[in-house]
């Protein structure tokens, strides 16, 4: 697998200033305040926007880092999803139980698909994950009756009636996941997972059990998903089974490549840009869609480096000392 | 100078090792012992089975049959990374550095124990025992550099350190002088002529004969799989099997 | 469905079960193998993961519809225009968008994935979301020992075979598709004899889109021409490749013959339903236990 990702000075060894470190956090308070002070449609805009950012950043976590693609990441955020619709809407627990017993499950999941799947390496890793939502697919539809088929399940109960409340909850939770993922990325085992990145055989002939390192990032990875998507199912009072389509899981990857890979406040921009992108298009109608992957093919080819960290280089350049490093060249 | 069977145990212990890759046999009942502290070449033509012993040693490839001993425990069928924390650490033929990282990354990566979480301090001690190598290998000055923009040579030592930094007590040197030139392989032989002072036992594959023969006390001949030789580097320049074998028969002939 | 196996325990097996699932399963197959094959010469050649392969198969089918109704011409003339006009396009695509991010694996499957998109989209802009319903190019049925079978399926099993056998002979005799195997054997080697691998990944995505759009164009009068309809091919053919081995084309048809009659036994045993279950449970054990597939390359494990 390539190496996409590039060092920037952050993701350096002995990190730095606790500020320069989680700085990227405190967007999220700045959004708060614009998706609570704004009208409902900007409130439900961020609050998705929010959502998929925690997607992005559980997935930027492993797979930016690891260079392990996750094809099928959606499996988390929608095991979650379903376990606790299944329990809320239809066995009536409350949500109280509902939604960690949905986080429980997705991790039980990660567990499952982490011992089988970690030890295949390359494209083989990246196509047998990929099968696992294809298959909980057509589980939701072979099992129709318990788990909604073709129409998901109806009629899970919404936590709040106010959506900047639960827009206050999603942005919690992706605070509580940015902080995770930028202490993890820079701990230890963040640099174990960009020395595998790197080359895993030559990482194991150094004593370390790569095997442990990925399947503790991926159980990781997997909870910061699945606490956005069973959270959204309260929200949208509904689980589809679109969720378990392969273009979610492409999605991410793509806010993430978009945003910038390996760098956690990339993917979190990237998703809040393309959603609202997505959103703005709307008043198109017909050519929404057209005009929005047309968009996502011409930035893929003509920035492939994503939208941020170019830009990023060239602030950095801008507005720090001359001789500052530009970049992974370093000096 | 000829080498005395020694009565102590064999540090590293290798019996009747095979490795049959299909219909290919690579490794042939190879049977060697090292002691401790001894640097011990292994030499052999181009597909002689030089690197894949060092890979079924460093348990990167499980041998067919055969087993290998390491301070006393059968370690055959360990993974790599169970050897490497054993103590039995190895280079690689073509460098490879982590790309993305640093030097001094590269070598912190070596330092690190399995715990996954740890309280931060880990790296820090990592870092300090990074700078201590990279003065050992001479790489200090380079330590903040993105590793793939250092020259070959730097990163043979590169190579060098990263193994040094999981403290093994016998490492495998895998053609550490390739692609070299002669000062540079006068540095890294002082390097490896370091490491053998303080007490590290070694085993190196090379071609360069001329430049292995100054560091090891004894030589191992593979050819085809199977151990043709074994002797001090005076009685593995005089044996008639080693230059066949790397001349072929007219070849060593025509010498003769 | 027990009655089914009982049926056919019992020797109850007639011709007509016989012969549907003969034919039936030899026309899925041929329809997989031009997909599988297509998507892993993508591979072995431009060393690209192609997820817009559905879109090439569905977009084949809706311009030879559009072809023969707009401008009038005849069923075969618009079938061929329309796998060119296809093969053009992925060509250019190749060009234009993948040369440039071929490095970077993963950039290239997200561009894939855009482009499959933009390409749906398109269609559902031009030609509406609503299901086309095609005449059979070779209407009726044909009697074959004595039994009645669609004409247009025989078609499916002819036009693939033709096809398959053509590419075959293409790749190992003429000169562009010899070149084409160097490439995939290796890049650089290729590149020091001094073939155009450019053009080599311009062609070969060129061919490979084709052979989608001739699948995708057969098989329309059988099912109906609706903007998703790639989809399950391209699983079936991911499912194919890996099965058959990645880098290896005698795998991907072996593969496809396979899962061809695996699909058609299960799709009349049980139901047509549980047929991409079963190609992904299969899938999914290949990966696990034999990455490399019937005919690939060793894989390495961590």
């Amino acid at each position: 697998m390539s190496d996409l990702r590039q060092t920037t000075p952050e993701a350096r060894l002995g990190g730095g200033h606790a500020l320069r470190r989680y700085w990227s956090v405190l967007l999220v308070p700045l959004i708060g305040l614009i998706g609570w002070f704004g009208s409902q449609p900007v409130t439900i805009t961020l609050l998705y926007g929010a959502t998929w950012a925690i997607y992005t950043v559980g997935y930027d976590m492993f797979s930016g880092f690891s260079g392990r693609v996750n094809l099928g990441y959606a499996m988390f955020p929608a095991t979650a999803a379903y376990v606790t619709a299944v329990l809320s809407a239809r066995l009536k627990f409350s949500p109280a139980i509902s939604i960690p017993a949905g986080i429980g499950a997705a991790l039980l999941l990660a567990v499952l698909v982490g011992a089988l799947t970690l030890r295949i390496t390359g494209i083989y890793f990246a196509l047998s994950t990929a099968i696992i939502p294809l298959a909980l697919f057509q589980l939701t539809h072979v099992f129709g009756k318990f788990l909604g088929g073709e129409e998901g399940i109806w009629g899970v109960p919404p936590i709040f009636t106010d959506p900047r409340l639960d827009l206050v909850v999603i942005l919690l939770i992706l605070g509580v996941s940015m902080c995770f993922a930028l202490w993890y990325v820079r701990s230890k085992a963040g640099l174990v997972l960009r020395a595998i990145q790197g080359g895993e055989l030559t990482a194991q002939a150094l004593g370390l059990n790569t095997f442990r390192f990925l399947f503790v990032s991926l159980l990781a990875s997997s909870m910061i998903g699945a606490t956005a998507g069973a959270y959204l199912a309260h929200f949208q009072m509904l689980v589809a089974p679109e969720i378990l389509h392969i273009i979610t899981t492409l999605q991410i990857i793509t806010f993430a490549q978009i945003g910038g890979p390996g760098t956690i406040v990339g993917p979190v921009v990237g998703s809040f840009l393309l959603v609202n992108l997505n959103e703005y298009l709307r008043a198109w109608t017909d050519l929404r869609l057209f005009v929005y992957f047309a968009t996502l093919v011409l930035l893929l080819r003509f920035s492939p480096d994503g939208v941020l960290v170019p830009v990023a280089r060239a602030i950095r350049r801008l507005f720090l000392r001359p001789d500052a490093p530009s970049g992974p060249g370093g000096s | 100078m000829s080498v005395e069977p020694s009565t102590a145990a064999p540090f590293l212990e290798i019996e009747g090792v095979t490795k049959k890759f299909g219909g290919l046999t690579a490794l042939d009942a190879v049977s060697f012992g090292v002691q401790k502290g001894e640097v011990t070449g292994l030499i052999g033509p181009n597909g002689a089975g030089k690197t894949t012993l060092f890979n079924v040693l460093s348990g990167f490839v499980p041998p067919t049959s055969g087993r290998v001993a390491f301070r006393g425990e059968t370690v055959t069928g360990l993974r790599p990374h169970a050897i490497a924390r054993r103590g039995l650490a190895r280079t690689f033929q073509i460098v490879r550095p982590f790309p993305g990282l640093a030097v001094h990354e590269n070598l912190a990566v070596g330092g690190l124990s399995n715990r996954v979480f740890d309280a931060g301090r880990e790296l820090a001690g990592a870092r300090a025992a990074a700078e201590q190598v990279a003065t050992r290998v001479g790489l200090l000055p380079w330590m903040d550099r993105q590793a793939t923009t250092l020259p070959h040579g730097l990163l043979k030592r590169l190579e060098i350190g990263r193994a040094i930094m999981t403290q093994p007590s016998l490492l495998l040197l895998d053609e550490p002088f390739a692609g070299l030139g002669g000062h540079e392989i006068d540095e890294v032989s002082g390097c490896i002529a370091e490491l053998a002072a303080g007490g590290l036992t070694l085993i190196i594959i090379e071609h360069k004969l001329r430049a292995l023969m100054r560091l090891v006390r004894r030589v191992i001949v593979l050819n085809f799989g199977r151990l043709i030789a074994e002797g001090s580097p005076q009685e593995i320049g005089a044996n008639t099997l080693v230059r066949e074998a790397y001349l072929g028969e007219k070849g060593a002939a025509r010498l003769a | 469905m027990r009655r089914q196996l009982r049926t056919l325990a019992c020797g109850g097996f007639t011709m007509q079960t016989f012969l549907t699932i003969l034919i039936f399963g030899l026309a899925t197959s041929g329809i997989y193998a031009l997909m599988a094959v297509g998507v892993a010469l993508i591979y072995g050649v431009g060393r690209v993961i192609n997820f817009a392969h559905g879109a090439f198969y569905t977009l084949g089918a809706y311009l030879a519809y559009f072809y023969a109704t707009a401008f009038g011409i005849n069923w075969w003339v618009a079938s061929a225009l329309a796998v060119l006009s296809v093969g053009l396009l992925a060509a250019g695509f190749d060009q234009l968008l993948i040369e440039q991010l071929r490095t970077h694996e993963i950039l290239v499957w997200i561009m894939t994935f855009a482009f499959a998109f933009a390409i749906r989209e398109l269609i559902v802009l031009l030609f509406g979301a609503r299901p086309y319903s095609i005449p059979a190019f070779a209407p009726g049925s044909v009697s074959v020992l004595g039994e009645a079978i669609a004409a247009q399926r025989l078609l499916v099993v002819a036009v693939s075979g033709v096809a398959i056998g053509s590419l075959w002979i293409f790749l190992r005799a003429a000169r562009l598709g010899k070149a084409l195997r160097a490439v995939a054997l290796n890049r650089t080697g290729a590149y020091l004899v001094g073939i155009p691998v450019r053009m080599a990944h311009a062609t070969v995505m060129g061919i490979s889109a084709g052979l989608a759009a001739v699948a995708g164009i057969i098989i329309s009068p059988i099912n109906v021409l609706t903007p998703d309809m790639g989809l399950e091919p391209l699983l079936m053919s991911f499912t194919i490749v890996i099965l058959g081995g990645i880098g290896s084309l005698r795998g991907s048809l072996v593969a496809a013959l396979l899962v061809g009659y695996a699909g058609a036994l299960v799709s009349f045993l049980w139901s047509p339903q549980l047929v991409t279950f079963m190609a992904l449970v299969m899938v999914f054990a290949v990966l696990i236990f034999r990455p490399s597939g019937l005919f690939g390359l060793a894989v390495e494990r961590a």
